[in-house]
C-alpha cells in the first residue's frame, strides 16, 4: 500500500508543478494585460500633453511622439490663467481639509464619549446624510448660497461638504476605540472638555484623521459639478472648472487635445503623487468602514 | 461614562423628593453645555448645509420656481415628469446602465481579487495601485481621456481595432456604442475601489475554513461558494450598494464625452436634473427630478438590504 502511493505521490507532483506554474503564468499575463489597459488612458494622456495639436490628430496614432513640444503647456499658462486655477484648487483642497479634518472629528468625539439628551437622534440625522445622493441637495444647495450672497466665494465652494456624514461616523467608530479611562483620568485630574479633545483624542486619532484628510483633499481637487455651480468669475475657478471652460470653449470646432491633455496631467499628477505616498494610508482608510474583524 | 458625575447624579435625586423629569433634564443639558458647544459649529454647517436643503428639496418640487419667480403648483411636477417621454427615457437609461455596471464591477474586482491571491504580495500591491489610479485622476480626466481615445478617425481605440481588423466605429455618435463606452469608462474608473476591498476581505478569511471545507471533500468551487462568498457577504453588500448609488448619479462621464448622448441615448437622470436646474434654471422641476432619483436610489438600497439579509443568513 505505501508503495503504490508512493508511485503515485512522485509520478504526480512533477505534473502538478508544470500546471501550477502555467497557471501562475497565465495569471501574471492576465494581469499585466490589465494594467495595461488601465495605464494606457494615463500615458495616452502623458504623451497626448506634449504634442503639437496638429500631431494629435495623426494617423495612425504616434505611441511616442515625434516633436514633443511644450505649447500646449505654454497655451495652459500663458493664455489662461492656470496658475490661479492650480492655487484656487490648492487653497480650498488643503482648506478643505483640515476643516474637514476638525469638522468630523469633532462630532464624532462627541457623539462617541459624551452622553446628552438629544444625541442619538442628532447622530441618527447624520447616518440618514449619509445615505442621500448628494444631488438631491444641489438646486437648494445653490438657492441658499446664493441667497447667503457667498456665490464666486471660497466658502461656498467647501463649507457645505465639510461636515462629512461618513467622515463623522468613521471618526465616531474610530474614538469609541478609545478606552473612556484616559478621558477620565484627566477629567478627574481637572482638564477641560476642550484639553480633552485637543490633548488626547486628537493626538489618538490621527490614523482615522490622516485618511479623513487626504480623501477630503482629493474629493475636493476633484470636484467640477459644485464648484462650477458656484464659481464662475475666471478668476476664482479651480482646476477642473478651468480645464472644462477650455473644451466647452472649443465644442463644436476642432477640439484641441493636446491643451487638455496638459491640464488632465498637471490636475492628475499631485494626486499621484499623494498617492504613490500615501498608498498605505489610502487602502487602510478604503477598508476600515467595509471590513469587519 | 463619566463617572466623574454619577455620584452627584445620585445625590441630586435623592435630596429632592418633587418629580425631577424637567429639572433633570434641563440640568443634564446645562451640565453637558460643552458636548454641545463643542457639536455646535459643525451641526449649525450640517443642518443650514445638508439638512435643510435636503427638505427644501422635497419642498420646492412642490413648486414652479425660476430664478425671477416662484408659484405653488402642487403636484403638477411629478404629473409632468411622469408624462414626459425624455424624463422617462433619462429613468429607464439611468436603470439599465446601473444595472449593467454594478455586476459587471462587483464581480469583475472580485473575480480579480480571486485571481490574484496566489500571486505575490508586491505583484498584489502594484495592481491594487494600478486599478485604483483611474479614480485617482478623477472621472473628469479620464473623461476627457477618452474623448479622445474614442474619436472615430484620430482615436487610440479605433486604432488598435483595426490593427486586429475590427471596423472603426463611430462610438459617441450611435447610441448603443455611445452606451457602451459610458459604461467602459465607468468601469475603469470604479473597479478600483472594491477590488482593494475585496482583496483586504479575502485576506481575512481563516485559513481553517478552508481546510476544514478541503477535508470535508470540498472542491475549488464548492470551497469558494461555501467558505468565500458567505464570509465575504458584508463587504460584497457594501459594495453593490455603494456602486449602485453611485451609478445612479452617473454624471462626469455622460457630459463630457455625449452630453446626453447621440438623440438622449445616454440620457441619465443626474444629466436631466443638471439641464433643467443649472442650464434651465428651473428649480422647481429639477428639484422634483431629483426627489424621483432620490426614490429610486432608495427603492434599490432597501431591496438590495432585504436580500443580502436573506443571504447573510448562512453565515
Amino acid at each position: 500500500m505505501s508503495q503504490l502511493s508512493v508511485r503515485t505521490s512522485t509520478a504526480q507532483a512533477p505534473a502538478k508543478r508544470i500546471s501550477g506554474a502555467v497557471k501562475m503564468g497565465l495569471r501574471i499575463v492576465f494581469f499585466i494585460l490589465i494594467a495595461l489597459v488601465f495605464l494606457t488612458p494615463l500615458y495616452w494622456m502623458l504623451t497626448g500633453s506634449f504634442k503639437e495639436m496638429t500631431n494629435a490628430y495623426v494617423i495612425p496614432p504616434e505611441f511616442i511622439p515625434k516633436n514633443p513640444v511644450l505649447t500646449n503647456y505654454q497655451k495652459l499658462f500663458v493664455s489662461n490663467p492656470a496658475i490661479r486655477w492650480i492655487f484656487n484648487s490648492l487653497v480650498l483642497s488643503i482648506a478643505g481639509a483640515v476643516l474637514c479634518m476638525f469638522a468630523t472629528s469633532l462630532p464624532g468625539y462627541v457623539f462617541s464619549k459624551r452622553k446628552f439628551p438629544g444625541r442619538t437622534l442628532l447622530f441618527s440625522l447624520i447616518l440618514v446624510a449619509m445615505l442621500i445622493p448628494e444631488s438631491a441637495n444641489l438646486v437648494p444647495l445653490f438657492i441658499i448660497v446664493k441667497n447667503l450672497g457667498l456665490l464666486n466665494t471660497y466658502a461656498a465652494a467647501i463649507l457645505p461638504w465639510i461636515v462629512w456624514p461618513f467622515g463623522v461616523f468613521l471618526m465616531k467608530q474610530y474614538i469609541d476605540t478609545i478606552p473612556s479611562e484616559i478621558l477620565d483620568a484627566a477629567r478627574i485630574d481637572g482638564a477641560s472638555e476642550w484639553r480633552l479633545y485637543f490633548n488626547i483624542i486628537l493626538p489618538l486619532s490621527t490614523p482615522v484623521i490622516a485618511t479623513i484628510g487626504i480623501f477630503f483633499f482629493m474629493a475636493v481637487w476633484n470636484d467640477y459639478l459644485w464648484q462650477y455651480l458656484v464659481l464662475s468669475d475666471p478668476n476664482m475657478m479651480t482646476l477642473p472648472v478651468g480645464l472644462i471652460s477650455l473644451l466647452q470653449n472649443n465644442r463644436g470646432f476642432v477640439i484641441n487635445f493636446g491643451i487638455l491633455m496638459a491640464g488632465g496631467l498637471v490636475s492628475a499628477l499631485p494626486l499621484f503623487v499623494l498617492f504613490l505616498i500615501f498608498q498605505g494610508q489610502f487602502t487602510r482608510g478604503l477598508t476600515v468602514g467595509a471590513v469587519k474583524g | 461614562m463619566t463617572n466623574s458625575n454619577v455620584p452627584m447624579t445620585l445625590i441630586r435625586r435623592t435630596e429632592t423628593s418633587q418629580p425631577v423629569k424637567r429639572r433633570g433634564l434641563l440640568n443634564t443639558i446645562w451640565r453637558e453645555r460643552s458636548a454641545y458647544i463643542m457639536l455646535a459649529p459643525s451641526y449649525i454647517i450640517f443642518l443650514l448645509f445638508s439638512l435643510i436643503p435636503t427638505v427644501a428639496a422635497v419642498a420646492l418640487s412642490f413648486f414652479d420656481a425660476d430664478l425671477g419667480h416662484i408659484s405653488w403648483t402642487g403636484l403638477d411636477n411629478y404629473f409632468k415628469l411622469a408624462q414626459d417621454p425624455v424624463f422617462q427615457q433619462s429613468v429607464v437609461t439611468t436603470i439599465k446602465i446601473a444595472l449593467i455596471v454594478v455586476p459587471l464591477v462587483t464581480l469583475g474586482s472580485l473575480g480579480m481579487a480571486v485571481l490574484i491571491q496566489p500571486v505575490g504580495s508586491s505583484f498584489q500591491a502594484f495592481m491594487r495601485g494600478v486599478l485604483y489610479l483611474p479614480k485617482v485622476a478623477n472621472a473628469i480626466v479620464m473623461s476627457l481621456i477618452f474623448l479622445w481615445m474614442f474619436n472615430p478617425q484620430y482615436g487610440l481605440i479605433n486604432y488598435l481595432l483595426s490593427l486586429v481588423g475590427i471596423a472603426p466605429y463611430a462610438w459617441l455618435s450611435q447610441g448603443s456604442t455611445a452606451i457602451a463606452a459610458v459604461i467602459i469608462v465607468e468601469f475603469i474608473l470604479r473597479v478600483g475601489q472594491p477590488f482593494i476591498l475585496f482583496l483586504a476581505g479575502l485576506y481575512v478569511i481563516p485559513r481553517e475554513l478552508y481546510d476544514a471545507a478541503s477535508i470535508d471533500g470540498a472542491n475549488g468551487w464548492q470551497s469558494f461558494r461555501y467558505v468565500t462568498l458567505p464570509m465575504l457577504t458584508p463587504i460584497t453588500l457594501f459594495v453593490v450598494v455603494t456602486q449602485t448609488i453611485a451609478s445612479l448619479q452617473i454624471w462626469a462621464s455622460v457630459f463630457l464625452l455625449t452630453r446626453g448622448g447621440p438623440n438622449r441615448a445616454t440620457d441619465v437622470v443626474m444629466f436631466r436634473i443638471y439641464e433643467t436646474g443649472f442650464e434651465f434654471f428651473r428649480f422647481g422641476l429639477a428639484s422634483t427630478q431629483s426627489v424621483v432619483l432620490l426614490l429610486i436610489s432608495a427603492v434599490f438600497v432597501i431591496v438590495l438590504f432585504r436580500q443580502f439579509r436573506w443571504q447573510g443568513d448562512y453565515t
